[in-house]
């Protein structure tokens, strides 16, 4: 993956109907990005592979599989090691954006945010990981 | 000598004849005339050569005292002191000498006052010298009175020199005269002679042999006399009124080093030395005078060392009651008197090593109750030498009523043995009227035959300081026992160097034991501790022995009894280093904090739970709203109401941002992570953060100057968060059109960063409450401003935690300079630190 390759697909991963709805139109109307949602995380991990996400948005606290096991499991699948995740939770605590972060997530975005706000993290987010994954 | 019947008879014969012969020969010079003659002729020049030998000691006075007053050589004082004696012994002679003539014992008794003046005149003049000076003493051997007492001496020696010479020419005039008279009776008194001869030749003969037989008789007892004397270890004499040695033992040669030929009839000036002599005279004149003399002297030995003798001087009397001499008994009491001086000296010694030291000394005559209290005892009661009397009742009428019967008890128990020593404490009267406590130590130090104690020595000790020392100690411990109680803490105290460690009841108490004071070591304590804790309590204990952090802080788990986990926070310092700087005892205090922690714990899950319940459907609320504010062909009405719902929403959002943060804050338990900040870099990302928040308010920002890399150990987010608060608040208060200044200056130790408005400024009496939560000068502001009124306790809360100040300047219509410092890290430890972490804008 490389700056050649820009971001398309997200798939994100949410069990609130209302944030499904309010993510999906910012990233879709403000980033012009494809979007798949998944209301847990079971679906996310039956669904991943078909879909080929470039990048995972995953909520933390969700019935079933919470967003760390989600991120677990779908490392697990064929060809979705290095896809990039990045979490999107309402828990400021440091020491939880900390776990993430050592347990592999690319990023963590704090809710709520501007729609607008969302849009620029989700680029920032992305240039850094191309520029970084870049040959 | 004996004399017996017959040998009476014998001489009453022989004296008739021999009166017979001296009628017949009245005018006849007998041979007993010549010899008297003889006799006088030798007393005269013994007399005139003693003169001789006074004028010559006088002339000698003068020579050594007019050569002491020029030369001012102190072997001139002695050789005038030497004269001056001699004269006496020769005025002693002299008046022996002339003990058969009237005349010349009064003029000798002249001399003897002339040579006594004569000699104390040389002494006044000797004085003057030694006081005014040469001159003045010179002036004064010229004055008449100086000179007339010479010319007195001299006339008085002239005129006995004088009559001895007339009393010859007298005595040989008489001499011619009998000898004119001889012729007429010599042959009858040689015939008489020849009779006289014959007869006495017949009694003497008889009397010879008796005499003989006599003399051995008295040989014997004398032998046996002097073999008893001489067996004596006391030396013994007799010596006469001319006092003239008659009689002397071999310890009184051992003495003088002298045979006894050479003291047998010596008069004691010649056998003892003038010195000596002089010494004793005052002794000899009360034993002539008839009493009894008893002294000790100190006497040259033939060593050149002293000898101590004790001596008695006896009168002995003759028949008619008139002293006819002296014994002298005498004992070398050396021995003792060495003894009694050493003795003298170690007790002056040990008095003065201990009176050096501060300590008191008595001294007790148990037997008469006298007790001896050295200057030091009485100072320490503030009494001066005549106020305190050496006797027992001035110690025991002081003692503390209270403390007396104890004392007196203590005391006892030792003098008769029940005790080993005698210690005891007990407060005294002072003479001020307070009290003080001593402590009194004593010891016999000598008994009698019995083993009844009769002296005994001892010191005090002035132990007020001590006895208050340990009752502060002991309210203190109590003061202490009574917070530890209080408190729940442990107190614990490690000796690195024996490797012990003590733990107060506390701990026991905390591990679910009964309570109990605990010794342990090290290893064991640390087993007790959760394994994942561990190798932080051995960082941390290096650490603070090796002098690397100031103190001992830390929160670990250790397992009780029952198997459970409890949370202990451990603090402590090193109280104790030695000269090289090496800890060598560490003490501090162990809390159960398993409570707090778990406080802690359901505050966290609060926070978290809270955090997604609010913010979950806030993120709908803002994202809506945010989506329908981008939505277009939308009325203004319309509009409007989106923008007010959008910018009430967001301030919900910071609100509850606000108070998530703040209580994170306020959890004692929270540590912010420190690293390497550079602060321009920082001032720069976070101007350009908040630059887009300011301009909503007209108002510009900027970083006043360059200053160069500003390093500090402190947390880029906070930081950040820091500065947001502070600019948000500055732009918000800040006119339109001005600008918010951004300063950073090195002050000293620390940086300091300046946040500068061109506001209002805070009212006075708002000034102490600015960094309190929700405090905000008008809570309309608030309001007007979409402020949380957190910002600022935050800001301070971050600061504090990251060891640094933060503070303001204002005055009304002034604005406000809002600044923290930090302490600055020197550059060297981040030489090769890596780049800040990007300060994210947030």
């Amino acid at each position: 993956m490389n700056m050649e390759h820009p971001l398309k697909k997200i798939m994100l991963v949410e069990d609130d109907p209302d944030i499904q709805l309010i993510t999906r139109l910012s990233l879709e109307t403000g980033g012009g990005y494809e979007v798949r949602v998944c209301g847990s995380g079971a679906e996310a991990v039956q669904s991943a592979r078909a879909y080929a996400p470039d990048l995972i948005l995953l909520d933390v606290m969700m019935p079933g599989m919470d967003g760390l096991a989600t991120m677990d499991a779908l490392r697990k699948l064929p060809g979705m090691a290095a896809t990039p995740m990045v979490f999107f939770t309402a828990n400021t605590q440091d020491q939880i954006r900390q776990d993430l972060l050592r347990r592999g997530a690319l990023d963590v975005i704090i809710k709520p945010v501007e729609p607008n706000a969302l849009v620029e993290q989700i680029r920032a987010i992305w240039q850094r990981f191309a520029a970084g994954s870049s040959p | 000598m004996k004399f017996t019947f017959k040998t009476g008879i014998y001489l009453v014969v022989a004296t008739t004849i021999a009166t017979l012969v001296a009628i017949g020969g009245a005018y006849q010079l007998s041979v007993t005339e010549r010899v008297e003659q003889a006799k006088a002729e030798t007393q005269s020049q013994r007399i005139i050569a003693k003169l001789e030998e006074l004028v010559s000691a006088k002339e000698e006075a003068e020579s050594a005292t007019l050569n002491y007053l020029i030369g001012r050589s102190e072997q001139e004082l002695e050789q005038l002191r030497k004269a001056g004696a001699r004269s006496q012994i020769e005025i002693v002679y002299l008046a022996e000498f002339v003990a058969d003539n009237a005349i010349q014992q009064h003029r000798v008794a002249a001399l003897d006052v002339a040579t006594k003046a004569m000699i104390s005149l040389r002494q006044q003049a000797i004085r003057l010298h030694q006081q005014q000076g040469t001159a003045a003493a010179l002036s004064f051997i010229s004055s008449d009175a100086y000179l007339g007492n010479a010319r007195e001496a001299e006339r008085l020696v002239d005129e006995m020199r004088r009559e001895e010479r007339y009393l010859a020419a007298e005595r040989d005039e008489r001499f011619a005269a009998r000898t004119r008279q001889l012729t007429p009776f010599t042959a009858w008194s040689a015939l008489m002679a020849i009779g006289l001869a014959l007869f006495a030749a017949a009694a003497i003969s008889r009397q010879r042999e008796e005499r003989r037989m006599t003399e051995a008789r008295l040989h014997d007892q004398e032998k046996q006399h002097r073999l008893v004397t001489s067996s004596v270890p006391a030396m013994i004499a007799y010596v006469d009124t001319r006092q003239r040695l008659q009689f002397h033992n071999h310890a009184i040669e051992k003495l003088l080093d002298l045979p006894g030929e050479r003291l047998y009839n010596h008069h004691l000036a010649e056998v003892l030395g003038t010195d000596n002599y002089m010494s004793i005279v005052p002794e000899i004149k009360l034993a002539l005078q008839g009493k009894r003399v008893d002294y000790e002297r100190k006497w040259p030995g033939k060593d050149g060392r002293w000898q101590y003798l004790a001596g008695s001087f006896i009168p002995d009397y003759d028949g008619t009651g008139r002293v006819r001499g002296f014994f002298a008994m005498i004992i070398d009491v050396s021995a003792r008197k060495l003894a009694e001086e050493a003795l003298r000296a170690s007790e002056e010694r040990w008095k003065f090593a201990l009176e050096g030291a501060g300590d008191g000394v008595w001294d007790r005559n148990i037997q008469t109750g006298e007790i001896l209290y050295s200057r030091r005892y009485q100072e320490m009661l503030g009494f001066s030498d005549e106020e305190f009397q050496n006797r027992r009742e001035e110690w025991e009428k002081r003692i503390h009523p209270e403390d007396k019967p104890r004392v007196m008890a203590e005391l006892q128990a030792y003098l008769h043995g029940k005790s080993p020593d005698y210690a005891s404490e007990f407060r005294m009267l002072c003479k001020d009227g307070s009290w003080k406590w001593l402590l009194s130590r004593g010891m016999v130090v000598s008994r009698d035959a019995d083993g009844k104690p009769l002296r005994m020595i001892g010191t005090h000790a002035d132990i007020s300081e001590r006895v208050r020392q340990q009752e502060e100690i002991a309210r203190v411990n109590e003061r202490l026992d009574l917070a530890l109680q209080g408190s729940k803490l442990a107190i614990w105290d490690v000796d690195l160097a024996a490797g012990s460690v003590y733990l107060s009841e506390g701990w026991a108490e905390m591990l679910g034991e009964a309570p109990h004071e605990t010794f342990t070591d090290g290893a064991s304590l640390l087993e007790l501790v959760h394994p994942d804790d561990r190798e932080r309590i051995r960082a941390m204990s290096l650490a603070t022995v090796k002098g690397a952090s100031p103190a001992y802080h830390i929160e670990h788990r250790v397992r009780t009894r029952s198997g459970d986990w409890r949370w202990i926070l451990s603090r402590g310092r090193v109280v104790k280093r030695n000269a090289t700087g090496r800890a060598l005892r560490v003490t501090g205090t162990n809390a159960d904090i398993t409570a707090r922690k778990e406080i802690e714990r359901m505050k966290n899950e609060f926070i978290s739970v809270v955090s997604h319940e609010l913010r979950t459907p806030l993120s709908s609320i803002v994202g809506s709203l945010g989506l329908l504010a981008g939505m277009t062909g939308l009325s203004e009405q319309t509009q409007t109401l989106i923008r007010v719902a959008r910018d009430n929403s967001q301030r919900l959002v910071r609100i509850v941002n606000d108070i998530l943060e703040f209580e994170k804050l306020d959890s004692d338990a929270l540590e912010i992570p420190l690293e390497p900040v550079e602060l321009e870099a920082l001032l720069s990302s976070a101007i350009a953060a908040n630059q887009g928040y300011a301009e909503q308010y007209g108002v510009g920002m900027a970083l006043a100057g360059s200053h160069g890399p500003a390093w500090v150990n402190a947390n880029v987010d906070k930081l950040m968060q820091v500065m947001a608060n502070l600019l948000s608040n500055a732009a918000k208060f800040s006119p339109s059109g001005t600008h918010v200044e951004v300063r950073l200056a090195r002050m000293r130790d620390v940086f300091r960063v300046s946040v500068i408005d061109s506001g209002p400024g805070i009212p006075e009496e708002f000034k102490p409450r600015m960094f309190e939560r929700f405090a905000q000068a008008d809570s309309s502001t608030s309001r007007q401003r979409g402020g949380t009124g957190l910002g600022l306790a935050i800001c301070k809360m971050i600061i504090d935690k990251l060891g640094g100040k933060i503070d303001f300047v204002s005055a009304p219509g002034l604005g406000t300079t809002f600044y923290f410092d930090l302490e600055a890290h020197p550059p060297a430890t981040h030489r090769k630190a890596e780049r800040p972490r990007a300060a994210r804008a947030s």
